[in-house]
C-alpha cells in the first residue's frame, strides 16, 4: 500500500514537472530563425583585403531607425519577410581635408521569401532566395545619391539566404555579400 | 499554478470523501464471507464538461468505463471529443478529434468488508484521429544586428509580420501509452467519484508537413516532442451483473 502511494505521487510530480517546465515556451538563443544578410566590406583596389566602413551608418527606407554599427567590416542586414524586395541605404563617412563627407548608397535586394516551421516557441522562420544577378537586372540594384556611388562593386557569394552564422564577425566564409569600395 | 491547484483541489475532496466512506464501517466485529459485485461502471469526466463551460476555447467531452474482470483486474476505457484553440507566443492554432484509450486498471486498495473503493495503477493504449488548423502565425525574426550593441532580448528592425493563413492539417493520427494512476470512491450507493492523473509516452504520429503536432486530443500538449500528462475528474455509475462470494482463508489453508 504504501509503496504503491509513494508510486502515485511520483507519477504526480513527474506529472507536475512535466507540465510547469517552460523548457519550450522560449525561443532559445541559437536557434535558427530568420537571417539576415551578411555583407562584408573590401578594398576594390585589393579585392582580397576586408575593409573597415569609418563610422557606418545604414537604414532601410521608409524606416526611421538607422543602425550605427560604428567602424567594421562586416554587417546584418535583415530583409523584409513580407515584401519582395527591401531597399537598404549605406552612409559611408568620406574623409577629406576640409573634413567628413557623408555619401549615401542605396541597393535594393530583390528575393523570394520561403517559410518554414520551426517550433512552438519560435513559430515560423522565413528564408529568402536572391533573384538572379545579371546584368541586364541587377541585384542588389545599386543606385546613388547626390553625390557619386561610394561602392564600386558588388558580389553575391550566395542566393540562398538560409543560414545567419553564429560568428559572422569572425568567420570572413560566411558572407552573403562582398562589396568593394 | 491554476493546474496545479485543481489538482490539489481535487485530491482533497477525494481524501476527505474517502475518510468520510470508512467511518461507518469501524465497529463491526464478526467476519462474514465477503461478496464480491461484478460489473460495469460508466462515467463521465467532470473537469472537461465544466471546462467547456468556462473557457470558449474549449469543447470537450471524455466518457469513462471499466468493467470488473477478476478481484483486482478492470479492463478500462475512456472516449473522447476534443475541440481546443491554443494561442502561444508566436502562433495561434485549434486542434479537433477524437481518441480512445483502451487499458487495465489494477486495485491494490484492501477494502473492508463490502466497500468497493479504489487506489489503482494503470496502462492505457491511446489512439486519436483529429486535424489541425494553423489560425496564425508569427515570422520570428531576431535582427540582433550590431556587434557591440546593448539590446537584450528579441528585437525586429522590421515590423513583426503575422500572418493568417487559415491552414487546415487534416486526417492526422497518434497512437500513445499512457501510465495512469487514481483513485475511485464510492460516495452514494453505486455512484462513484473518480481522479487520476496520466503520464503519457507518445509511440507514432502522422505528422502534418511544415508544422507539428501540437495538441493532440486525449494526449494533450506535448512536451518536449513525445511526453504528454493529462488527468480526469469522474462521476460514474455502477451497474452490478454478478456476485461472487470470496474464499474465505480458512478454506485456502486446507
Amino acid at each position: 500500500m504504501k509503496r504503491l502511494s509513494a508510486c502515485i505521487l511520483a507519477l504526480i510530480a513527474v506529472a507536475f514537472y512535466l507540465s510547469s517546465c517552460e523548457k519550450d515556451d522560449l525561443c532559445a538563443d541559437g536557434t535558427l530563425t530568420t537571417p539576415s544578410l551578411v555583407i562584408e566590406f573590401y578594398d576594390s583596389s585589393n579585392r582580397t583585403e576586408p575593409q573597415s566602413v569609418t563610422n557606418l551608418k545604414y537604414f532601410a527606407e521608409g524606416r526611421i531607425d538607422t543602425l550605427m554599427p560604428g567602424t567594421v567590416s562586416k554587417i546584418r542586414v535583415p530583409l523584409k519577410t513580407d515584401m519582395l524586395s527591401t531597399k537598404w541605404g549605406f552612409i559611408y563617412n568620406e574623409v577629406l581635408t576640409s573634413g567628413v563627407r557623408p555619401n549615401l548608397d542605396y541597393l535594393d535586394f530583390k528575393y523570394i521569401v520561403n517559410q518554414e516551421y520551426v517550433s512552438r516557441a519560435c513559430g515560423y522562420r522565413a528564408t529568402f532566395t536572391l533573384d538572379p544577378d545579371t546584368d541586364a537586372n541587377p541585384n542588389p540594384l545599386p543606385s546613388g545619391g547626390t553625390l557619386n556611388q561610394w561602392i564600386d562593386d558588388i558580389e553575391v557569394m550566395t542566393t540562398n539566404i538560409v543560414d545567419e552564422f553564429e560568428n559572422a564577425e569572425e568567420d570572413e566564409n560566411d558572407v552573403h555579400i562582398k562589396i568593394y569600395f | 499554478m491554476m493546474y496545479i491547484s485543481k489538482y490539489i483541489f481535487s485530491l482533497l475532496v477525494l481524501a476527505s470523501a474517502s475518510a468520510f466512506a470508512q467511518q461507518k464501517n469501524t465497529d463491526t466485529i464478526a467476519p462474514k464471507p465477503k461478496v464480491e459485485r461484478y460489473g460495469i461502471r460508466v462515467g463521465a469526466d467532470l473537469h472537461r464538461i465544466s471546462r467547456s463551460f468556462y473557457d470558449d476555447d474549449f469543447k470537450g467531452i471524455e466518457l469513462v468505463a471499466d468493467y470488473r474482470l477478476t478481484k483486482k483486474i478492470y479492463a478500462a476505457a475512456e472516449l473522447g471529443n476534443t475541440k481546443i484553440t491554443v494561442d502561444e507566443a508566436q502562433l495561434n492554432f485549434t486542434a479537433n478529434g477524437n481518441y480512445i484509450k483502451l487499458g487495465f486498471n489494477y486495485n491494490t486498495y484492501q477494502n473492508w468488508l463490502d466497500m468497493e473503493n479504489m487506489i489503482y495503477v494503470g496502462v492505457r493504449y491511446g489512439f486519436s484521429t483529429f486535424k489541425q488548423t494553423l489560425n496564425s502565425y508569427k515570422i520570428y525574426q531576431n535582427s540582433d544586428i550590431l556587434p557591440n550593441d546593448n539590446i537584450s532580448g528579441v528585437y525586429n528592425y522590421f515590423n513583426e509580420v503575422t500572418i493568417y493563413p487559415n491552414r487546415e492539417y487534416s486526417s492526422l493520427t497518434a497512437h500513445w501509452a499512457e501510465i495512469v494512476g487514481g483513485v475511485k470512491v464510492e460516495l452514494l450507493n453505486n455512484i462513484y467519484m473518480g481522479f487520476s492523473v496520466r503520464l503519457n509516452i507518445k509511440l507514432a504520429e502522422t505528422e502534418p508537413d511544415g508544422f507539428a503536432n501540437l495538441y493532440i486530443p486525449g494526449f494533450n500538449r506535448t512536451y518536449d516532442g513525445s511526453f504528454g500528462v493529462g488527468f480526469n475528474y469522474t462521476l460514474s455509475y455502477f451497474i452490478p451483473f454478478y456476485k461472487k462470494q470470496e474464499a474465505s482463508k480458512e478454506v485456502k489453508k486446507k
